[in-house]
């Protein structure tokens, strides 16, 4: 099984730009997909946000959406998008091609497929739609609407609200809690000319890593790669998660719901939707992070975990009680679904689990089926090309080059007793309950 | 001995043999694949709310959301919990109960002869307690209270039951908060012995597995058990009138804007199997021709700051049922709904053209090639298909015969103004 593993090949191309390979003929299709990396801060966020937006309207020879969507069904369904990802305090551009291999289809019908579909790739990046040597002034005010009420709505998904408020109260003022969609205040100064001025200099400077996953010998990738994708650039800019911050000063709060910081907020639904947010003072790039891992699988990554045994199975009180962690900056967030009264006991019965792991109430079972379920979920990554290449960037940008082969070693080792040493270190810092009072009890 | 069935575009091989007791059994082989994903379904899903206990003259109409209990209970063993013995052996279980089946899945890297035994083995054995049944009864009451918070699922859900007079489709899945109460434990079992019997299931594995391995262990598993023979299952489906019930359903909830759905309702159902498959690709070319975002229609309604990338079509289909669906979010429903309407009208009368059905047919083409890169698409799709009769071979070979004509008369047939329906959710004041 092992050699199912081998890991991606990676080459600087100069100026900031990364190429990574995986040969492999396990797919149907070939996956290229282009980061573009930028700090995530106030004064780029909304900007960055808005570009993939505005990037999928057209294109130098295809200038509608339309024009690009027939031209994408005439490749058999290529499937491109652009999209915005965050890492830690990382914002990334990204653009995904994903286009079937020729084999597939019959005669000569596939022929140069995947030329064609780099070829618009490239175009969509760097030979966008312009008018009079910047962004069409229509599709930036259209683009604008659109993305302004991407952001009002997120309110819609009411799990995922209760969780990024509780970023937000958990790091107020912090880049960290920016969303990834930018903040509708900033909306207003942005124009077609300022967009692609800004658009421009991360385009040349901004760091870039492309990934190919795919049916592909490497000679022909980098071949392609630099016709389609690479124009001369500087590449002076650098950006990276910055290890260390994940260290904390102790509030001396630990565990204790009293001394921690309580927010409740009010709409009229009829599940509560608790999130509460720890700081575990161990990031991606620590040595301890593995542990870290095993303490979040043993604790709410899985059905055996402490928090889906006693939290749903033992006490019914929610359909999901689950751990995550933000792992750039070694935040633990816990999530659940609940009656609005019970807030206090689910919350109660959350932090007695955190408090079992503490104490070193972990059992040999807990530890092996941890073990496995990490190395399932590694094991599995490498049946998805998208995965492949998240995996990787993720690591990456958190300033740990790291292979599957060595986490599953990493994973191998970890002891009790080092999962129970991390649990020294973690501390409540926030519980933000979305609730509904008015609501009347059935 | 199995049978090999090949398809040359696609480069698959499934495996399939009839197993003990008339359990179907089907293996595709991944090479090359770390997971292995296997499902173990039965023919049984929400809209089988009403039928004849089996050996019995018994006619049972059973408590909305029974189903999706039944699966939840169905990991309730003496020995404790079957979800947890799958994360012993470092697999991933789950399932899921829709409108037409239930199904219990896991996806593992290692010990898959385990992890294929033991889903055989809970999924063969009841154990209901009037306690286990007591405790499961807040768990889901908590699910369906997540499903009423979710927008996306309730303008679908309210779509549904306004366009129904009476087909059980217009319930929701999971059932109410009350109906969920009234669901005991002797209700269960004879669900289960009506649906969960072998004959009306099938499993399917797929990854880097020997099919013939896989189906001597199914089979010696299946050899060790007693079901009793079983004939046929008598589902009784009301009689659904050809128009809809309400023409518009609104809501109001916490969003930050209107969520938007419109809906027609198909009468064209109960075909044969081929007959369906064709009208399943039909549909889905047609709506893909005049609502996806190579479409003027698309452009259209996009610059007049009706839709936004959020809009997109589909076709939610069963035997018995057909719901085209369209929609997104929008600051303007009402109009919206004009516009749409109007433009389908003027698609009905000019006809989608070749360039555009040639296009779309080989995005079509290309998508569900793309599909079998995932274990769990596959699983997915088999198991969609399969409760339909259809193979999962036979779509692509569908997708290539059908004509401009049929597209252009599908269009006209179906998506006919009297048997639409719209609903919208608006933001609380």
């Amino acid at each position: 099984m092992q050699s199912l593993l081998s890991d991606l090949v990676s080459e600087d191309l100069g100026n900031g730009v990364r190429l990574h390979i995986k040969e492999t003929n396990k797919f149907k299709n070939t996956l290229v997909k282009v980061y573009l990396h930028q700090d995530l801060r106030p004064e780029y966020a909304t900007k960055t946000g808005l570009l993939p937006q505005v990037l999928f309207r057209g294109t130098e020879s295809l200038p509608t959406r339309r024009d690009l969507s027939k031209y994408l069904e005439g490749l058999y369904g290529a499937s491109l998008g652009t999209s915005i990802k965050k890492v830690g305090e990382v914002h990334s551009l990204v653009y995904e091609l994903e286009i079937l291999n020729e084999e597939y289809l019959p005669g000569s019908m596939g022929n140069g497929l995947f030329s064609k579909g780099l070829g618009v790739l490239g175009e969509v990046i760097h030979q966008p739609y312009l008018e009079k040597g910047r962004f069409s002034s229509r599709y930036v005010v259209q683009e604008k609407e659109v993305l302004k009420r991407k952001i009002e709505g997120l309110i819609n998904d009411k799990a995922r609200y209760a969780a990024m408020r509780c970023l937000e109260e958990m790091c107020p003022g912090d880049n960290i809690s920016l969303s990834r969609l930018g903040r509708i205040e900033d909306l207003e100064v942005i124009n077609e000319e300022n967009l692609y001025e800004y658009y421009q200099d991360i385009l040349r400077n901004n760091p870039m890593d492309i990934f190919v996953v795919g049916n592909v010998t490497r000679e022909e990738v980098q071949e392609l790669v630099s016709k389609a994708l690479v124009f001369p650039r500087e590449g002076k800019k650098e950006v990276m998660n910055l290890s260390g911050k994940a260290r904390h000063e102790s509030k001396g709060i630990g565990l204790d719901r009293a001394k921690s910081k309580e927010v409740f907020e009010d709409q009229d639904i009829e599940q509560g939707k608790l999130t509460m947010g720890f700081r575990t003072g161990v990031a991606v790039a620590d040595p301890e992070y593995y542990a870290l891992l095993f303490y979040n699988g043993i604790l709410g990554g899985f059905v055996h975990s402490k928090l889906f045994q006693n939290v749903r199975e033992k006490a019914s009180l929610a359909y999901y009680a689950s751990s995550r962690l933000e792992s750039s900056r070694g935040l633990l967030f816990i999530s659940s679904g609940i009656e609005p009264k019970e807030y206090e006991r689910a919350a109660d019965l959350i932090l007695k689990q955190l408090e079992a792991i503490k104490a070193g109430d972990i059992s040999e079972e807990e530890m092996e089926f941890t073990r496995k379920g990490l190395i399932n979920h590694l094991t599995s990554l490498v049946d998805s090309s998208g995965a492949i290449c998240d995996y990787n960037m993720d690591y990456r940008l958190n300033a740990r080059d790291e292979t599957v082969s060595h986490a599953l070693e990493a994973i191998q080792a970890v002891s009790k007793e080092q999962v129970v040493a991390v649990a020294q270190g973690i501390e409540l810092d926030t519980s933000f309950f979305l609730r509904n009072s008015g609501r009347e009890e059935y | 001995m199995a049978q090999l069935l090949q398809d040359q575009t696609l480069k698959e091989d499934l495996w399939y043999r009839e197993l003990p007791h008339g359990l179907k059994a089907y293996v595709l082989k991944k090479p090359g694949f770390s997971k292995t994903f296997a499902t173990f379904s039965t023919n049984y899903g929400s809209i089988d709310n009403h039928f004849v206990v089996p050996n019995t003259s018994e006619e049972l109409r059973v408590p909305d959301g029974i189903a999706h209990f039944l699966e939840h209970q169905m990991f309730a063993m003496e020995y404790g919990d079957a979800f947890e013995r799958f994360s012993a052996l470092g697999a991933q279980a789950n399932a899921y109960t829709n409108y037409n089946g239930t199904t219990y899945l896991f996806s593992a890297t290692d010990a898959i002869e385990e992890a294929l035994e033991l889903l055989l083995d809970y999924v063969q054995h009841p154990y209901f307690t009037e306690e286990g049944v007591n405790k499961e009864k807040g768990i889901i009451e908590q699910e369906v209270r997540m499903y009423r918070d979710a927008p996306n699922w309730r303008v679908l859900s309210n779509l549904l039951e306004a366009m129904y007079f009476e087909h059980p489709v217009r319930i929701d899945i999971g059932g109410t908060v009350e109906s969920v109460r009234q669901i005991d434990r002797d209700l269960l079992y004879k669900c289960y012995y009506t649906f969960y019997h072998p004959s009306n299931m099938v499993v399917f594995v797929v990854g880097d597995v020997e099919p013939e391995a896989i189906f001597n262990q199914m089979e010696s598993n299946l050899l060790k058990r007693e079901h009793p023979a079983q004939g046929e299952i008598r589902r009784i489906f009301p009689a659904e009138p050809e128009g809809v019930r309400e023409k518009l359903v609104v809501e109001q909830m916490v969003v930050s804007e209107p969520l938007f759905r419109m809906g027609f309702k198909d009468v064209d159902v109960d075909l044969e199997p081929r007959d369906h498959l064709k009208k399943i690709v039909l549909t889905e070319i047609m709506l893909e021709s005049i609502l996806g975002q190579s479409s003027g229609l698309y452009e259209e309604l996009y610059e007049q700051g009706l839709i936004d990338d959020s809009f997109s079509s589909h076709y939610m289909v069963n035997i018995n049922y057909g719901i085209s669906i369209m929609g997104g979010n929008t600051q303007k429903p009402e109009e919206l709904a004009n516009a749409l309407l109007k433009g389908i009208e003027r698609l009905r009368n000019e006809g989608i053209t070749e360039e555009d059905f040639l296009r779309v047919r080989n995005r079509s083409i290309g998508e569900y090639i793309s599909a079998f890169d995932s274990v769990e698409s596959i699983a997915y799709i088999f198991n969609t298909l399969y409760f339909q009769n259809i193979s999962l071979f036979d779509y692509l070979e569908v997708l290539s015969e059908v004509t401009l004509e049929d597209v252009n008369r599908r269009l006209r047939d179906h998506l006919v103004s009297e048997r639409h329906v719209v609903s919208i959710i608006k933001p609380k004041d």
